[in-house]
């Protein structure tokens, strides 16, 4: 047995709220209680309700709930079929407290070649804090890569898998802003084929608790062939400083 | 906890995945605790049958746990009846598997399909189908009621759909509860919270199976699913290594 007690964990990827599409508890109680069943020290959240129904309330709701739990670190989320732009909306955001913008391009079902995306990624140039992405198909990664390369911060992709692997390292050779969340690199060597190819630097550990097991996303990092400071490096240290740079 | 992984893989892939030889694969099986692996060709799968079957059959080896399914390509029937009987009296053959409808461009339940399936099922030995959507799902169901007197192991169980509904899985529970021959195997790219539950609750842990699809995955993953879930210790040995030894005979 591996256990996740043993490693200081920030966890990138967790959501609370109700999920809609089928039956599942992700309360904000389930994700207290699985991060204390795992060992995570911190968590980046986000209220679904900012995916699902309104951004504007869900942001509330999430501001509202890390402020209860310090080991909970806001992420805001803007919903680009609403959003009409806005350099001051992002401003707002980030004086009040949230560490990044999470999208959920996949609940939310609009391409990435998209004017209110566009103005998003524009928007948040000179603010410092990071941008969260999900890319499950491919050209996604190449065209968030061609869109971000020359800002000035990071833009982390959600759920990966081997499949856009070359997608990804061949990108983030081109793009020092990329990085990529480990959850779904679930290949035999995913995990080593990145760290040799472009550092440890650019993985951050993501569960996708509670809507997802913990421990699969987990075992991926703990059982891969890397030094234990890569390890480390990706379970919290590569976040932690994200983070810590946004102020 | 003892494993036994029914539904792995030998070969390349068209992936930056470089831990395919057959010493990666028995490093993975030490590390992860796994007894014994049944392996399909993914270069029969994705490319060859014939060339494919032939380099698995060279790696299988009993006393390092390394067993096979046969591949069959329904767009070739004779050439898979021929395969099928090359492979399938050999005891290191576990099964007939991964069909792969996707790969094949075939339904498990076409005409090509089952007269291949009817040949291989003289054998009496388990059938792995790759199902990763809801037709999948529906043409394995159509196969499990035309053969009752044969095993199907719906691989992925079921798969994942992109709405996030889960109605794949959910379908592929809802059959192995209902078809006595049909099982599920659990691994897949995605694990939403609550499918393993849902399952050991509907269909009973006696169903379930491990699998990890190695090397196109690591064992890594899967196990953690089921060690993430909120089931019985009793249920995780079943599902883990229990079913398979006494459904493979091994």
């Amino acid at each position: 047995m591996m256990h996740a007690d043993k490693r200081f964990i920030v966890d990138a990827n967790t959501v609370f709220g109700t999920y809609p599409k089928r039956k599942t508890d992700v309360s904000l109680k389930n994700l207290i209680r699985t991060m204390d069943l795992n060992g995570v020290e911190k968590a980046l959240t986000v209220s679904l309700k900012g995916a699902f129904y309104s951004y504007e309330e869900g942001n509330e709701e999430t501001l509202k709930v890390c402020d209860t739990d310090k080991r909970l670190i806001p992420l805001a989320t803007v919903d680009p079929r609403r959003f009409i732009g806005g350099r001051e909306e992002m401003e707002n955001l980030v004086r009040r407290g949230f560490k990044g913008l999470r999208l959920f391009k996949d609940i939310q079902g609009y391409p990435l070649d998209y004017s209110p995306i566009i103005e998003i990624i524009e928007s948040m140039e000179g603010l410092g804090v990071p941008l969260l992405v999900p890319c499950n198909e491919y050209g996604c990664i190449t065209l968030l890569s061609r869109l971000t390369a020359d800002k000035d911060y990071p833009v982390i992709i959600l759920g990966c898998t081997y499949s856009l692997l070359s997608e990804f390292i061949v990108s983030a050779r081109k793009n020092r802003n990329l990085y990529v969340e480990s959850r779904l690199l679930a290949s035999s060597d995913s995990i080593e084929v990145l760290v040799e190819k472009i550092g440890a630097s650019r993985l951050i550990f993501g569960s996708g608790m509670p809507l997802e097991y913990f421990q699969a996303s987990y075992r991926i990092v703990e059982s891969a062939r890397i030094r234990d400071e890569d390890r480390n490096l990706i379970f919290g240290g590569n976040i932690l400083r994200i983070i810590k740079e946004a102020g | 906890m003892l494993i036994i992984d029914v539904h792995a893989h030998y070969g390349e892939w068209f992936f930056p995945i470089y831990r395919s030889a057959k010493k990666d694969i028995e490093e993975m099986m030490n590390l992860h605790g796994i007894e014994k692996v049944i392996l399909s060709s993914s270069k029969a799968i994705t490319y060859d049958m014939v060339e494919g079957n032939m380099d698995l059959s060279r790696i299988l080896d009993s006393n390092k746990g390394l067993y096979g399914y046969v591949y069959v390509n329904p767009n070739y029937p004779e050439l898979s009846k021929t395969e099928i009987e090359k492979y399938l009296g050999n005891p290191l053959f576990k099964g007939v598997g991964e069909i792969h409808p996707d790969y094949s461009g075939v339904s498990v339940d076409s005409e090509e399909s089952v007269s291949v399936i009817r040949e291989a099922a003289e054998y009496r030995k388990p059938f792995l189908i790759h199902t990763y959507n809801l037709e999948n799902v529906r043409a394995l169901v159509e196969l499990v009621k035309k053969f009752p007197g044969n095993i199907f192991i719906a691989g992925h169980m079921g798969g994942t759909v992109a709405s996030g509904t889960g109605l794949s899985w959910k379908k592929a529970i809802e059959a192995a509860k209902e078809y006595s021959n049909l099982y599920l195997e659990i691994c897949m790219t995605l694990f939403e919270k609550g499918k393993l539950e849902e399952a050991v609750d509907k269909a009973g842990a006696d169903k379930i199976m491990f699998g990890s699809d190695l090397t196109l995955l690591t064992p890594a993953h899967t196990i953690g699913m089921v060690l993430s879930a909120e089931i019985s210790r009793n249920d995780m040995e079943k599902i883990f290594y229990l079913n398979a030894k006494k459904v493979f005979r091994l």
